[in-house]
């Protein structure tokens, strides 16, 4: 009998296993650099280069969140204005046609980083804001900035740490947010930032070990600053020369192998152990799984109504227009109300004036009335003292 | 032969004319140092300098303020009040010197052509115990009120004022009972502040706005600009929850001093309002060195607790290191860009740390006054100076 | 148990306590903060530099400023020398005509161009002058900073700087063509570069005197300044960074790193501080660099015309060129392109580095944590001796009175009712009165004219010798004007002029470490001067002695020995000190006559008043 019931056990894992590695539906990608600054010039030039290999394998725009929080392109210490290089060859200028900036400026912040993944946004943001993976996506996640053991730094003045960030990969996995997610980060310490994950189906990969920094690749000169990290270039290198083409059938094992560690500067990790199969299996999955768009489109049903579909989207729209319409309507109210009686109930509400402590500014007055009054009023305390010293002594 | 009181004034007169003719940058440069101007005594927040008659006004407010301190000596209230009679009597200044003490102290002077209104509120309190040692309790509280009007803290004077008051009036036949004659005078400050109010919202029109932007300005703190004393820097360093309740547990600190102190030396209500104008120079929101200039000038009138006194060396050298190296962190943190306020905090703290120990040490030497009275026999046993 | 027998030892033994341990304190200080200071040039103790501004990026961009650039150098450059070698001309003419020289060539380069005159009038002499300068407005930046490249027509040692003057104005060609500027560039031709940076920057923040003219051109907040000279009709070797500006107060060293790592590191040309030509980074020579780093320090003058833009909290720097050898123009109009492209790259104001820093070579500092405490140590030993002196007349009765019987009761009597309370008035007043004197001197050296100076230093000197003698000699024996004084008083009077001392001396320490040493160590002596007893031949020849010494090291004799040692004059010297606190806001003199002055004054008054 216990001899069955394991038999029967066993069966049942190797049906799970079968499942979880069925095909994805979907692919999408994050990419993010969590640096500003032209200092910073190679961050940006590092995820522009994987947005446009992400794109060159067929994965949309719509399907993918570019996170950029400065403009290169339009930095007047650019000598070459309006493009972004990651090269010194200058070959390929990476702003050149069709980028789509998702979040950018003081938008990529740590908060909007973790709402995006988690779906936290507020119901008005628009769907190029949103991840809008689900639990047949493969999901890519990009990042690269300035980063320390367990943290990665947003913009000076926030960070991002490892629990954060396994958490919010934890929600996306109970949210059946993700089917298979690559985690990439090239930052300083970058293979610190995984060691907390722990939601399954994860293969993630990183540029440096503890207390290893992360270099850049090369200068440009005439543009005066390092254009691209290192684990990145020959990230993209493998990307650019081996992977040509979405038929490709090079795996991650390829492509982690390819890593040199004496080209990278540092030790670059992988873990494995997420993956069901572990390292095994999870070298079999093609790079193109990650970095392409998936080939086996599913047909939308036309009357599906989970978040996505057509039919959906009309409805909040509708619902949005009607919205509008009611507030409009409110507001016209609130106006007319107020022009006919001047302080009428409707007045509360209007945002009361914070009780304003501070100085204030007097009214430049010279009309003769006002320095009557001070007279008096000099006058009339100068009599009050004098009675007081009369009427004093007297008590006395 | 001159009369000394009128060569001491004279002289602090002509000083104060002689340093701003020799100097005519000093008040606008006074004016802008944090040490001596803040955002509730400023000169310029409330007018445009027209120079010289501007300043002898002021000149002329500081003489009218020795004149009541000297007043204050001279009425021998420091050293034998109804129920205390210090042990070393003969150890006294007369009031020309406690006068001339104050005409010429660096901070007093600074204050003065700073052109700070605390110079008015020095005025209301010195005139309001001037008055009340004088025997004319009715002016008191109208000066009391001028100056609580002025800057609100002042009004936590009355308890020991009241008690000096009466001090005097019981000196002379059918006294009336303590309860009715504090509530006549509660009565009569009130009525003092009420007045003022009323005139002011007379001038002004809008009363509410009129009171949050002075009062609220004083009980709730808005303007954190640095200056000599402990509350900005905690308050800017506070996360914005707790800001009410550290408010209430500030001024009601501030407050706890006037029953401690008056408890305790209510038999001497004189050293009681010395000892408060101590407690307020360092723990006011906005403190300047005009507060600490007052104190320092009520000081003297105490010439015989001075040989009792331990750490007057610390305390003046405490007092000295920081009022220079006070402007030098300021100049690090704000012109030269390579300090921080950091250091410039850390001497306010020295600053406040020689005001205490002077404070404490003038607390002891009462006490111990009033121990010795107690105890003859003790008397000059153990005590040496530091 | 040892330290405790040993505080039990103290307390027993009063004169150990309060006479003798303080003075060994106080040398204690003075050795180990002498000590301090000697340790610093070794690599234990200090720094190799490096660059803490993520922003600055130095020496990775190309510079192209060369080829065709040096065809319009050489057309420039002969432009001006024709106009200033044209002989028929007087020399007000030359200088209008090179003035509206460098005007055409800024204009045509298409720069705004404005100019500045401006006067001042110090000990007697008039200096007047004419600023140029021309903005190259940012093309993409938003003109709310700026960059300042000044030549000056003068070198700070007087000699013409032609080549540096022509290269300011091929290079201003040459940038108005770079569209990568996000910060506004202002080219400024000054006359000489003691007045002509101070009057254009007190004119550029409204802070200028009447005697100079308000800027009628401005551009936005400045972000660092470099100065170019570059006097010699030959190639040179190396560059020599200047850096130290008025009262000690220093540039960010990101800047002077940058320097030097574009200079030695881009350009391969070497950079030198502080004529310090044969650096071989051996012990001596860090000591040696270091010390003249902190003598300029400690005198706060303007050593180029950077020096005037420190107070506005701006860095700069001066670019000189030195030696003979193979860069030419070309090679420094690089290096300033690439400094300015880093500048370029600021995001804000220099700040990650230091502001207080010695440095003891190109590459190696220590910063203000390490070496602040030498100049500490000195300003405590005046400080525990002060507090030790006031505990001293509180606790330890100098002799005890022989007193007969009888007056044994009164006396005892008098012990209870009184407790005995110090004398301060006098040693009060005699301090506050010998500070204040001290401004008679400052004034005087500040508003008479240059020719008097030596007499005045003689007359100094005089005075310094007379003073304290009769002033111990009133003190001591009263001769009618007061009561000799007690031991206790001068006990106080040494105390409260210890305490202003060493006071003045630590906050000085905070503004410029250098002074607050020199002075400190000068001061020395002052901790240990006290009336001398004992028997009157010994304590004559003891004090006679000690008077001379001292006034070996009065400030008058400082600076007439320190004169002698340099050849310099000693007129020259004061007329530059008045110079410096007319023009640029020096402190120096004021710490001189009202912190040092006194304070030797009253140890010569202790001393003198041994011999009455």
């Amino acid at each position: 009998m216990a001899l069955l019931s394991r038999f029967l056990q066993a069966f049942a894992l190797l049906f799970l296993v079968i499942a979880v590695s069925a095909e994805h539906t979907s692919n999408w990608a994050v990419l993010v650099s969590t640096s500003r600054f032209w200092f910073n010039y190679r961050h940006l030039a590092n995820v522009l280069s994987l947005y446009r290999t992400v794109k060159r394998l067929g994965i949309p725009d719509s399907q993918i969140i570019l996170m950029l929080p400065d403009d290169m392109a339009c930095n007047p210490r650019n000598a070459f204005p309006g493009t972004v290089y990651s090269n010194a060859d200058r070959a390929v200028d990476l702003y050149g046609d069709n980028i789509e900036v998702d979040y950018r400026g003081y938008e990529v912040t740590v908060e909007n980083f973790i709402r995006l993944l988690t779906d936290r946004l507020d119901e008005d943001v628009p769907r190029s804001k949103r991840l809008g993976s689900d639990a047949g996506s493969n999901v890519l996640v990009y990042m690269t900035g300035h980063g320390g053991d367990q943290f990665l730094k947003f913009q000076d003045a926030e960070e991002i740490g490892a629990w954060d960030l396994a958490d919010a990969f934890g929600q996306m996995w109970e949210k059946k947010r993700y089917h298979e997610l690559l985690f990439m980060i090239d930052t300083c310490q970058a293979n610190t930032m995984y060691t907390h994950f722990y939601s399954p189906n994860i293969v993630a990969t990183g540029s440096s070990e503890i207390d290893q920094s992360s270099y850049s690749h090369h200068a440009d000169n005439d543009v005066g600053v390092a254009v691209i990290d290192r684990w990145t270039y020959y990230v993209l290198e493998f990307l650019e020369t081996q992977v040509t083409s979405v038929t490709s059938k090079l795996n991650l094992g390829d492509l982690f192998d390819s890593y040199d560690e004496s080209k990278i500067h540092s030790q670059p990790g992988v873990r494995w152990d997420l993956f069901p199969g572990g390292e095994q299996e999870g070298r079999l999955r093609t790079v193109v799984d990650f970095f392409g768009n998936v080939q086996n489109v599913e047909v939308e049903n036309a009357n599906a109504t989970e978040p996505g579909s057509l039919k959906e989207d009309l409805a909040e729209i509708a619902r949005l227009v009607e919205k509008w319409q009611k507030r409009d309507e409110e507001y016209a109210d609130v106006l007319s109300a107020r022009n006919t009686t001047d302080d009428s109930p409707t007045a509360s509400l209007h945002l009361k004036p914070k009780g304003r402590v501070g100085p204030t500014k007097m009214a430049e007055d010279g009309s003769w009335g006002k320095r009557l009054v001070g007279i008096t009023v000099v006058g009339a305390c100068t009599a009050i003292w004098i009675a007081g010293s009369v009427l004093g002594r007297k008590s006395v | 032969m001159i009369d000394r009181k009128f060569v001491v004034f004279g002289a602090a007169f002509v000083l104060r004319l002689l340093l701003i003719c020799l100097f005519p940058s000093l008040p606008d440069l006074l004016t802008g140092r944090v040490e001596v101007s803040t955002p509730v005594n400023s000169f310029k927040r409330h007018a445009k300098s027209s120079p010289l008659p501007i300043a002898v006004f002021y000149f002329l407010v500081d003489l009218l303020n020795a004149y009541a301190l000297l007043k204050i000596s001279e009425s021998g209230q420091s050293i034998k009040s109804r129920l205390h009679t210090a042990v070393r009597q003969h150890v006294r200044w007369d009031g020309v010197s406690v006068a001339a003490w104050f005409l010429f102290n660096p901070f007093t002077i600074a204050t003065c052509l700073a052109r700070s209104t605390s110079v008015f509120t020095t005025s209301g309190i010195l005139f309001a115990v001037s008055n009340a040692v004088g025997g004319n309790s009715i002016n008191a509280m109208l000066a009391l009120g001028f100056a609580s009007y002025l800057s609100l803290y002042p009004a936590l004077l009355f308890i020991p004022l009241v008690l000096l008051c009466y001090d005097r009036r019981a000196q002379e036949p059918n006294a009336p009972k303590v309860a009715l004659y504090v509530v006549q005078h509660a009565g009569l400050l009130f009525a003092s502040i009420a007045g003022l109010l009323g005139l002011s919202c007379l001038i002004t029109g809008n009363f509410w706005e009129f009171m949050s932007a002075t009062y609220g300005f004083h009980l709730l703190v808005p303007d954190l600009t640095p200056n000599v004393g402990l509350w900005w820097y905690f308050f800017i360093e506070m996360f914005d929850s707790f800001r009410e309740f550290f408010l209430g547990v500030f001024w009601l600190h501030l407050a706890s001093y006037v029953g401690g102190l008056t408890a305790r030396f209510h038999r001497q209500p004189l050293f009681v309002i010395t000892s408060l104008l101590g407690v307020f120079a360092i723990f006011k929101p906005y403190p300047s060195i005009s507060d600490a200039s007052l104190f320092f000038a009520v000081l003297p009138l105490y010439r015989h607790l001075f040989p009792l006194m331990r750490y007057t060396f610390f305390a003046v050298s405490a007092i000295l290191y920081s009022s220079l190296l006070g402007p030098a962190f300021y100049h690090l943190w704000i012109y030269a860009g390579s300090g921080n306020a950091n250091f410039f905090y850390a001497i306010t703290l020295v600053w406040s740390l020689g005001i205490s120990i002077l404070l404490a040490d003038t607390v002891f030497a009462a006490l111990r006054d009033e121990w010795e009275q107690q105890n003859p026999d003790q008397k000059g046993a153990e005590v040496r100076q530091v | 148990m040892a330290l405790k027998s040993a505080i039990r030892n103290l307390r027993s033994n009063p004169h150990l306590l309060f006479v003798r341990l303080p003075k060994l304190l106080s040398l204690l200080c003075i050795v180990v903060g002498v000590a301090w200071l000697l340790l610093l040039p070794l690599n234990e103790y200090s720094r190799r530099t490096y660059i803490s501004e993520n922003a600055l990026l130095p020496g990775q961009v190309h510079a192209y400023f060369t080829g065709s650039e040096q065809n319009i150098f050489r057309g420039y450059k002969k432009e001006l020398q024709a106009i200033l070698n044209d002989e028929t001309k007087d020399k007000s003419e030359v200088t209008a005509g090179v003035s509206d020289k460098v005007q055409s060539i800024f204009e045509e380069a298409g720069l705004k161009f404005a100019r500045q005159n401006y006067e001042y009038n110090s000990a007697g002499n008039t200096h007047e002058g004419e600023n140029s300068y021309a903005i190259i407005h940012a093309p993409r930046g938003d003109a709310t900073e700026a960059i300042v490249l000044v030549a000056p027509w003068l070198t700070a040692d007087d000699k013409l700087n032609l080549n540096g003057v022509t290269l300011a104005l091929t290079l201003a060609r040459y940038f108005k063509r770079w569209s990568l500027w996000s910060k506004d560039i202002i080219f400024l031709i000054t006359p000489d570069s003691k007045t002509g940076t101070q009057a254009w920057i007190d004119a550029y923040h409204d802070m200028h005197p009447a005697s100079v003219q308000p800027l009628p051109l401005k551009s936005g907040a400045l972000q660092g300044a470099l100065v170019i000279e570059y006097p010699l009709e030959h190639r040179f070797q190396t560059l020599h960074i200047v850096y130290d500006g008025v009262n000690g107060q220093l540039p960010n060293l990101d800047l002077f790193n940058t320097a030097v790592s574009i200079a030695g590191g881009q350009m391969g040309i070497g950079a030198n501080l502080q004529e310090m030509w044969n650096h071989d980074d051996s012990y001596e020579h860090r000591l040696q660099t270091m010390v003249r780093g902190m003598t300029k320090q400690g005198l706060g003058y303007a050593t180029g015309a950077h020096s005037s833009f420190m107070p506005y909290h701006i860095d700069a720097i001066t670019l000189q060129t030195k030696g003979e050898g193979w860069e030419d123009e070309m090679a420094l109009g690089r290096t300033i392109e690439s400094l300015c492209r880093s500048l370029n790259n600021l995001l804000e104001h220099l700040h990650q580095s230091f502001f207080f820093y010695l440095l003891m070579q190109s590459n190696r500092f220590v910063s203000i944590g390490t070496y602040l405490p030498s100049a500490m140590l000195l300003a405590g030993n005046f400080t525990i001796m002060a507090i030790a002196l006031w505990m001293r007349t509180g606790y330890y009765p100098e002799s005890k009175p022989v007193q007969s019987k009888g007056e044994k009761a009164s006396a005892e009597k008098a012990k209870t009712s009184n407790i005995a309370e110090r004398k301060l008035a006098l040693p009060l007043s005699l301090v506050v009165g010998l500070h204040l004197l001290g401004l008679v001197p400052l004034w005087v050296f500040n508003n008479i004219s240059h020719q008097y100076f030596t007499t005045i230093t003689y007359v100094v000197l005089g005075v310094d010798i007379i003073l304290p003698l009769s002033l111990a000699a009133i003190l001591s024996n009263g001769l009618g004007l007061s009561k000799p004084l007690i031991p206790q008083q001068y006990h106080l009077i040494k105390s409260f002029s210890l305490l202003l001392l060493g006071l003045s001396l630590s906050t000085l320490a905070t503004l410029n470490f250098s002074l607050s040493f020199i002075i400190g160590l000068l001061c020395t002596p002052l901790s240990f001067m006290a009336r001398l007893q004992g028997p009157a031949p010994a304590r004559l020849a003891t004090s006679g002695l000690g008077l001379i010494l001292l006034n070996l090291l009065s400030p008058p004799t400082v600076l007439l020995g320190v004169c002698w040692y340099t050849n310099v004059s000693v007129e020259t010297v004061l007329t530059e000190a008045a110079f410096g606190w007319d023009v640029w806001g020096m402190w120096t003199q004021v710490v001189v006559w009202c912190v040092w002055w006194p304070a030797w004054l009253i140890g010569g008054v202790l001393l003198g008043s041994s011999i009455f």
